[in-house]
């Protein structure tokens, strides 16, 4: 009994004198390797600094972003004009803004523009939701189009899929969606 | 070691053409249309007969005003003083990167000269926090080569 | 007999005080968690970037405010009471300045949390330093006064206890204990009334709509003027642990008291004047004045070196007294399976290291290159997030027990945690430092930007920003296991009338061998008032002259 006893004190000790040991070398040794290496690092790029090679970083295939200004369905009938591109911040709202115009010349057929859905930077798609579309009667001039959404504080749009009812060259009409790459998008603050 | 960081740093005052900012010159926040920083943008200046520029920038939620929008343009090799104040909060302006890097706060001019010596992009971030869209506040200078630069774009 | 016998009152009042500083140190350090992944885009899922800022506040003030005021307030608790071997004076005055810290703690934590809630009107995302003009909740500004006056108060119950024991004891020295927990106060009156003129003056006036148009310079000076000494006052009550009870803890005894009583003047004398050094970059002060605080920063190297000097020489002695031998063998011979120990003397390498990156941030210029930057953060991870943080979770190891008659349970997760802190905290700071060389801006949710890219020295920002997530979540299993540990000892621990032997042997050289004159309290304090009077008052002329609230910006509410 007695034997046994201390026997396994001494292997406890033993144990935990072999916790003390890993515990230094992971938790002193990595450390001091970390700092070592950066160490070399630094004095590595102070004395080689001039042999290094001004790398050009690689040209990103970019994808023309839409700001301000830029036409939607530039080839159709009907080009659609970005007029408003805005976030606005205040305390406690984070209001994304898009204003849109479509030219006088729609007397004839009404137009339709519908805004499908919304993807954040963050990732989220936002649904189209209620009063997303619109349809644009003969004489209403100068046809413009506001819509509004709070979005999480924060997250800023990355797409918009907007879809329109557009006649067509040879007259007959159909319904054309556009994928828009926004980018650049002001954000300001909203004093109201 | 004390009196060695001490030495370093006159030196470097005496042999660096140091930018440390310090002057109490004050503006009125609410007012800038009225001053330079109502036009702002890079100016033509002519000191002891050598031409240099100056840049005026406002930094507000959420921009850099020339920065952000568009990029502030300078040439390479010549001296450019920038002048910064804000109209709005607590802002940052660092050239990444580099020591060029000041705060800009309401109601005080910020001011420091450099020279780039040479053309590339530089980005500006806002380092110090100013609201819930303070991450996305960024812009760019661009220096040129001396004889490209370009100035139509110059502001009066 | 233990602490928790011979002082039933005071352990109360050290106890309700820790309970406190580790809630907040609990939300603060959970906080700390998710900034670490969401600002290096490792998983930006818990909470939007625009919350983000409520976060960092609530870390900021919870730890850096909150954890530490409290931890202090009953670690003085413990040490006054027991040098001078009295009770608190008055129980009632006691515990109202407790209570009414923590009523100013739950009004200013509710104003932050309130950002979380959707539609809220109670925010306060403006940070732990809350330069106007952006603008939190008036109970933000309310709550924080509260913390200060109260912390005002339990200073006056420490000064009142060693007025009634010095008339006891007319020709005695003040104990080590107490000298060092009074001159540490007294430094926190002298930097406090910075804080407490902005946030009276200036910042409850306004958030409350008296005044409509603040100049953000003034309220930004007088921050700094607290700011660089309230870090001070968190590094003090550390090194207090390092001189009175790390030399015990390594089995041996204080190297000098006078040592020690000359660091703890030097650092009431130049806490203050040093706070323009966070203001290298701002405009409005002039280039003198800075200068004439960088060479008091530097100056202010010195206690700290001495710390080193003396700790180490303590650690030396304990060793030796345990049998090491050598030149340096005598380290293999510390209770490196101590949890206590190895906490405090991780803690103090890694102020070690602070003290270096210290250097460099001090020196006008080379701050330039990295004011704003993540290098800043990287910096007092390693002293208040290590250097004091550390050191105060170690020494609960050894407090705890006296505190409430258990001993401590789970020894050998106690023994993980500083080794994990350590290493955890080496990896996340290392990357911040490397980040901050090349930029990356601090407080910050996203710092990826579209127009351009960081250029590093060497490494890259990918690896960089994992070093900090992977770091953070080290520190937060650290954080996770001392919470646990010290929950279920004080639970659940094993009820015994000695759980720690909690004896502290006298100084090698005592405080026979120590000069009279470091004693003068109102000599050092009136020295250090004038010092400061140097530093601040030309400045701070300049800007009230032109009216206080002028020049003036409007409110923006954050
Ligand atoms: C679990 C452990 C911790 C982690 C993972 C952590 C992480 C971080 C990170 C990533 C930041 C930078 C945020 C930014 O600038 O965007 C930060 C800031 C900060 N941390 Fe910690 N931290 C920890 C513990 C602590 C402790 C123990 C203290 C002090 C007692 C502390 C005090 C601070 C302070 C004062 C700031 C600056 C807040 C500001 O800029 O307003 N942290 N922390
Ligand atoms: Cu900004
Ligand atoms: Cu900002």
């Amino acid at each position: 009994m007695t034997e046994n006893h201390s026997n396994s004190d001494s292997d406890s000790r033993n144990s935990s004198k072999r916790l003390v040991k890993i515990l230094v070398i992971v938790g002193i040794g990595i450390p001091v390797l970390v700092e070592l290496m950066t160490l070399f690092n630094l004095i590595n790029v102070q004395i080689f600094d001039d042999e290094e090679v001004q790398e050009q970083p690689e040209p990103v295939a970019e994808v023309r972003q839409v700001t301000e200004g830029d036409t939607l369905f530039r080839d159709y009938r009907f080009p659609v004009t970005i007029e408003l591109l805005r976030i606005n911040v205040s305390a406690q709202e984070w209001r994304f803004e898009l204003g849109l115009s479509v030219p006088d010349s729609v007397d004839r057929e009404p137009l339709e523009i519908e805004l499908d859905s919304m993807q954040l930077n963050s990732g989220k798609i936002l649904a189209a939701g209620r009063n997303r579309s619109w349809n644009i009667q003969e004489g209403h001039t100068p046809p413009r189009i506001q819509a509004e959404w709070e979005l999480p504080n924060g997250d800023i749009p990355g797409t918009l899929y907007i879809s329109s009812f557009q006649q067509m060259q040879n007259d007959t009409a159909s319904r054309v969606q556009q994928e828009v790459p926004l980018g650049n998008i002001p954000v300001r603050y909203n004093r109201e | 070691m004390i009196v060695f960081f001490i030495a370093t740093v006159v030196y470097g005052f005496v042999a660096m053409d140091l930018k440390v900012i310090g002057n109490y010159e004050t503006i009125d926040p609410q007012n800038l249309s009225d001053t330079p920083f109502g036009t702002p943008g890079v100016k033509e200046v002519t000191k002891n007969g050598a031409t240099e520029y100056e840049v005026y920038v406002q930094t507000l939620q959420f921009a850099f005003l020339p920065g952000t929008s568009s990029p502030i343009t300078v040439p390479a090799d010549t001296r450019i003083t920038f002048y910064i104040t804000s109209p709005d909060v607590l802002h940052g302006f660092d050239v990444a990167g580099t020591n060029l890097n000041t705060m800009a706060i309401p109601g005080q001019i910020s001011k420091f000269t450099t020279i780039f010596p040479e053309a590339r992009e530089y980005g500006i971030v806002c380092n110090e926090y100013c609201g819930p869209a303070h991450h996305i506040m960024e812009g760019k200078i661009e220096v040129v080569p001396k004889s490209e630069f370009d100035k139509s774009n110059l502001v009066e | 007999m233990t602490f928790l016998h011979q002082y039933p009152k005071a352990a109360k009042v050290a106890k309700a005080n820790f309970i406190v500083a580790f809630i907040a140190l609990a939300i603060g350090g959970l906080f700390g968690f998710i900034q670490a992944l969401h600002r290096t885009d490792v998983f930006r899922g818990f909470f939007n970037s625009g919350e983000y800022y409520t976060l960092l506040t609530g870390h900021g003030v919870l730890l850096a405010l909150i954890f530490t005021t409290f931890f202090i307030a009953g670690l003085f608790v413990w040490g006054v009471t027991r040098s001078l071997d009295r009770e608190p004076e008055n129980m009632t005055f006691t515990w109202s300045w407790f209570w009414l810290m923590t009523i100013g703690l739950i009004m200013t934590a509710v104003t932050i949390l309130g950002g979380l809630v959707p539609d809220s009107s109670i925010r306060a995302a403006v940070l732990y330093t809350f330069y106007p003009p952006l603008q939190a909740h008036p109970a933000f500004y309310i709550g924080l006064a509260l913390v200060i006056v109260a912390s005002w108060m339990a200073g006056a119950d420490w000064f009142w206890s060693y007025n009634k024991w010095r008339k006891n004891h007319p020709d005695e020295r003040i104990p080590i204990l107490t000298f060092m927990a009074l001159f540490t106060m007294m430094m926190w009156y002298v930097c406090t009334i910075g804080v407490a003129v902005e946030v009276v003056g200036l910042l409850i006036p306004w958030s409350l709509g008296w005044v409509t148009e603040i100049e953000p310079l003034l309220p930004r000076t007088l921050f700094w003027y607290f700011g660089h000494a309230v870090v001070y006052f968190w590094l003090l009550p550390a090194y207090y642990v390092w001189y009175a009870i790390l030399p015990k803890l390594s089995g041996g005894r204080l190297f000098s008291d006078a040592m020690t009583r000359i660091v703890f003047v030097i650092f009431l004398l130049l806490s203050t004047p040093v706070g323009y050094h966070h203001q290298y970059a701002d405009p409005g002060i002039s280039v003198g004045f800075k200068f004439y605080a960088m060479a008091t920063t530097m100056l202010l190297l010195l206690p700290s070196l001495m710390t080193l000097f003396t700790v180490v020489a303590s650690m030396e002695h304990g060793a030796r007294q345990r049998g090491g031998k050598g030149y340096l063998k005598w380290i293999g011979k510390l209770p490196w399976d101590s949890p206590a120990f190895v906490g405090c003397a991780l803690a103090g390498i890694m102020f070690a290291a602070g003290g270096f990156s210290g250097m460099i941030n001090a020196s006008m210029n080379i701050n330039l290159l990295i004011h704003n930057t993540i290098w800043v953060p990287g910096h007092f991870h390693l002293t208040v997030g290590t250097a004091v943080a550390l050191t105060f979770m170690a020494i609960s190891y050894w407090l705890i027990p006296q505190l409430t008659g258990r001993k401590l349970k789970f020894k050998t997760l106690a023994l993980i945690q500083p080794y994990a802190w350590f290493l955890g905290m080496t990896l996340m700071s290392n990357a911040m430092h490397r980040a901050g060389l090349a930029g990356v801006p601090r407080r910050t949710a996203e710092p990826q930007y579209s127009g351009f890219e960081f250029e590093p020295i060497f490494g890259t920002m990918a690896e960089m920003d994992w070093q900090i997530a992977i770091g953070g979540t080290i520190l937060t299993i650290s954080l996770i296991l001392f919470l646990w540990v010290i929950t279920a000892s004080w639970m659940g621990g094993e009820k015994s009338d000695r759980p720690v032997d909690d004896y502290i042997p006298e100084p090698l050289s005592g405080a026979e061998h120590t000069p009279k004159i470091l004693d003068n309290m109102k000599l050092w304090f009136a020295l250090a008032i004038i010092l400061v009077l140097l530093a601040y008052s030309f400045p701070l002329w300049e800007m009230i002259s032109d009216g206080i609230f002028e020049p003036g910006a409007l409110p923006r509410p954050s």
